[in-house]
């Protein structure tokens, strides 16, 4: 009779392990759009410029927008790919590094974001003190446009960083053996993290994409600017 | 003679269930230069805490969050005119001993995952205070950390509001 009793604890408390184990939720991660990569690295930016001080101002956001995505798309993505790929085959060595990795990487988009949003600032100046009436309001256009892109730009940045910290707090919790992380709490805010992710990226691709558009019609006005 | 064997069973699953539990790998993680656009170059920096938290684990606790600042490139300086993190500690407490030894105990005598548990813990509100503004940091109470490990743990949460500040717009 205690012998039964016996497996049954010990069946019992397996179960409670397994019944701990998060059901966690993961997205492929999303790139930029190639198209949007392309353009940019096609972009020829007009020699004819309203002023000086503007044509510095436009060259810089186009050259901070190629870094930007540079940034993202050459860095970031293959880091955040490798850590899908494995959490769909159940791998989880060398998860601590590729996390770190990630932080880096994430904290120089954000440094990249900053000198972006930086170069728009700059423009409005300068833009302000041109007299061309169609060009001025392109840029303007522009401007409004790109100020909803960069803004998605940050959210993402700063929900990439929580996600980061969430599955570095399950990773831990997992070489740790520490239940006491594996709360429903935890796991709903992780899920909600991850989904709220997935749609970031893919707002950000549509209004970049929007952006550059204007962009390239801003670029064209200036083509034929005399 | 059954209940030595019964015993050894359980020291066995024991020392399995905790041989299984290894140390996480800290990796410091290397911050590139603060952008000269980043909106906090240089704060002041106030922790609060309860009456009855040991003051020696919030000096500690205040030292890692200097370094992490420091790490990130953002001074710490006791400047009024600076905006100011304030650091309001809820809870800082680590396991005790007795506290682990009963958990050990009712884990040999009953069983159970008494010692995969942990009630380490770290909780706080932070917030900073900025030409007359208070941004509020919500994300610390939007999930709770637990880590086995007291001094990753400190470190870890320190590093979570340096990061919350670098990342601020």
């Amino acid at each position: 009779m205690k012998k039964f009793a016996l497996i049954g604890l010990v069946v019992a408390i397996m179960f409670l392990a397994i019944s701990c184990a998060p059901n966690l939720v993961s997205y492929p991660p999303a790139a930029i759009n190639p198209v949007v990569v392309k353009r940019l690295q096609n972009f020829k930016i007009s020699s004819q410029m309203p002023s000086e001080e503007y044509g510095a101002a436009f060259k810089n956001v186009i050259e901070n927008n190629k870094n930007t995505a540079v940034v993202y798309q050459e860095k970031s993505f293959p880091i955040f790919n490798q850590m899908y790929q494995k959490y769909q085959k159940k791998d989880f060595d060398g998860m601590d590094v590729l996390i770190a990795k990630a932080k880096i990487v994430n904290a120089e988009w954000a440094n990249s974001y900053l000198a972006l949003k930086n170069a728009y600032e700059k423009l409005g100046e300068a833009n302000k003190k041109i007299g061309n009436v169609a060009i001025k309001t392109k840029t303007e256009q522009l401007i409004n446009v790109s100020k909803e892109c960069i803004e998605e730009m940050l959210e993402t940045i700063n929900t990439i960083r929580k996600f980061l910290d969430m599955a570095e707090g399950y990773n831990r919790s997992r070489i740790e053996k520490n239940l006491s992380f594996l709360t429903k709490e935890n796991e709903q805010k992780y899920n909600n993290i991850a989904e709220s992710l997935h749609r970031s990226e893919d707002g950000l691709n549509k209004k970049w994409m929007y952006s550059l558009e204007i962009s390239i019609e801003l670029n064209k006005l200036l083509n034929n600017y005399r | 003679m059954k209940n030595l064997v019964l015993i050894g069973f359980w020291i066995m699953m024991l020392l399995w269930l905790n041989s299984c539990a290894g140390t996480y790998k800290h990796i410091e993680v290397e911050y590139p230069p603060l952008s000269p656009y980043a909106k906090y170059k240089a704060i002041s920096l106030e922790v609060v805490s309860p009456k009855d938290v040991n003051k020696e684990e919030m000096k500690s606790f205040k030292e890692l969050i200097i370094r992490a600042f420091q790490k990130r490139g953002i001074s710490v300086v006791d400047d009024i005119e600076r905006p100011k993190l304030v650091v309001e500690i809820m809870e800082l407490s680590k396991e005790s001993v007795i506290k682990r030894g009963i958990k050990w105990a009712l884990a040999i005598y009953i069983g159970g995952p008494w010692i995969q548990n942990t009630s380490n813990a770290v909780t706080v509100k932070v917030s900073m205070k900025d030409k007359g503004k208070v941004i509020e940091f919500k994300e610390f109470q939007e999930f709770k950390e637990s880590i086995r490990d007291w001094e990753d743990f400190k470190k870890t949460v320190a590093n979570r509001i340096a990061d919350a500040v670098y990342f601020a717009y």
